[in-house]
């Protein structure tokens, strides 16, 4: 009896390798002669066959929704089509050339873009991403990319004025979830294609980034633009897309459509956007509230 | 007359064949990992686009789901470190040896609620291994290199979640305040 039940605890501690098929031939042998005559490791063996069973079917019962092959291919078909069109877009390329020639230029006082230069461009960058996403990329570039700032930034007091009651708590937020060598240059209610927008602009010593927001129009939102989110983070869909040297990152709140705008790699682009989206979201859901 | 395809339409022709078809079970394993659909989604997305920037280097012919699921780990114990701020293998080997001396009975009648609650449950290392060998049927070989452990770690966490398992499935029977036993007394 002492001997049966040592040969039974041997049995069962090879019983995962003889289910899973992870032991040689010989020990195999054994373990089947042995369940031949023992009922209790038999009914081991059908237990851990049946829970085996119940658990792959358990899984597999759960449904598959029905966008995700679909989200998945446009996912993959996003990063197929980068190359070739960065191929096709030599002329782009060249655009951007013109453009950093012309900046350097116009920094240094060279020339001066004209009303009409600036709307041209703007347009030329502006139709190569969705609309939804020209709302804000318009608007950074005309303000924060065309524009001289004043050496000496005016103080937080009167950027918060500038931002008026209901917007000022921006600031903070933004200040908070951007790293420390970011200096605010200008923050502002601003007029953009008869469109009012909520603007931050801010610096560091390598990167232009603006925080845009405007109100939603009837109708305006990503999903009827057909774009899809590069990821949902704490329950906020952030949408991205980029041209030039312009990086986008936006999501949507009930009534206002968000940007983070820079010239910043889209990584890290997408991680301010991500650090602030939660707090600004908060704070733009209980303006509208 | 020269028909070859084109390089970039044989990539996505061979993409589609070979790494598509197992998107379903790529996600639900991922569901069970994270415990959130929406999450698993995004994960699911992110495998998918990592597997297809590096397709050239996937050998043809060779073991296309392993692959993947090995992409699928690196992505999930990036994202959890993201998301929970706590690494994906953390429970100790001693955490569940301590605990279980035996492999409980198995109830009858589960529902696939029970199941997967019982499931998801179990630490998340023992959870891998079980989703792996028992559910996805890769063999201790694959699962080990998907995993980056040895196979003798692959085999002992399988042994121990087993019997986490059956513990967690044991106190759904006793919630009910019956227990049936399948290892005795059934008059085989």
């Amino acid at each position: 009896m002492q001997q049966d039940r040592t040969n039974c605890q041997e049995i069962q501690q090879q019983l995962d390798g003889f289910l899973d098929g992870g032991i040689e031939a010989g020990a195999r042998s054994r373990v089947e002669a042995h369940i031949e005559q023992c009922a209790g490791c038999a009914q081991e063996v059908a237990a851990r066959r049946s829970l085996r069973v119940q658990l792959r079917s358990a899984v597999q019962n759960v449904e598959i929704p029905a966008y995700l092959e679909t989200r998945v291919r446009a996912h993959v078909a996003s990063d197929r089509w980068r190359y070739p069109r960065a191929l096709k877009l030599a002329a782009v390329a060249g655009a951007a050339l013109v453009l950093a020639v012309t900046t350097f230029a116009y920094e240094r006082g060279y020339m001066r873009w004209t009303p009409q230069s600036r709307e041209s461009y703007i347009a030329s960058v502006s139709g190569q991403v969705a609309t939804l996403m020209r709302v804000g990329l318009g608007d950074h570039v005309h303000c924060a990319v065309f524009r001289k700032y004043p050496k000496a930034p005016p103080s937080m007091t009167e950027f918060v004025a500038k931002m008026g009651p209901d917007y000022g708590g921006i600031i903070p937020i933004v200040r908070e979830h951007v790293p420390s060598d970011f200096r605010i240059l200008l923050a502002h209610r601003c007029t953009y294609h008869a469109r009012q927008f909520v603007h931050m602009v801010l610096r560091s010593d390598s990167a232009l980034l603006s925080v845009v927001i405007a109100r939603k129009s009837e109708g305006e939102a990503f999903q009827a633009d057909e774009i899809i989110p590069e990821l949902s983070d704490a329950g906020i869909s952030i949408y991205t897309s980029n041209v030039q040297r312009f990086q986008i990152a936006a999501f949507e709140s009930r009534d206002h459509v968000v940007y983070v705008i820079s010239d910043m790699p889209g990584r890290r682009n997408m991680e301010m956007m991500q650090a602030m989206a939660p707090a600004l979201k908060t704070f733009l859901d209980k303006l509208a509230s | 007359m020269s028909l070859a395809v084109s390089p970039e339409l044989s990539k996505n022709q061979r993409f589609e064949a070979e790494a598509m078809p197992h998107l379903s079970d790529l996600y639900r394993t991922a569901i069970r990992l994270l415990g959130c659909e929406a999450r698993a989604e995004d994960v699911a997305q992110e495998v998918y686009l990592q597997a297809w920037k590096s397709f050239e280097r996937f050998e043809s012919g060779t073991n296309c789901r392993a692959w993947l699921y090995k992409i699928l780990f690196h992505c999930v114990h990036h994202h959890r470190r993201k998301w929970f701020r706590f690494p994906l293998f953390k429970e100790s080997d001693e955490f569940a040896e301590a605990k279980l001396a035996y492999a409980p009975p198995v109830p009858e009648h589960l529902t696939d609620e029970e199941i997967l609650g019982a499931l998801d449950r179990i630490p998340l290392d023992y959870r891998a291994v079980v989703l792996l060998v028992d559910v996805q049927e890769f063999s201790y070989k694959e699962s080990a290199e998907i995993l980056s452990v040895p196979v003798g770690t692959v085999m002992s966490r399988l042994s121990r979640a087993r019997k986490l398992l059956r513990e967690q499935l044991g106190e759904v029977a006793r919630s009910y305040g019956v227990i049936r036993s399948t290892g005795k007394g059934s008059g085989a």
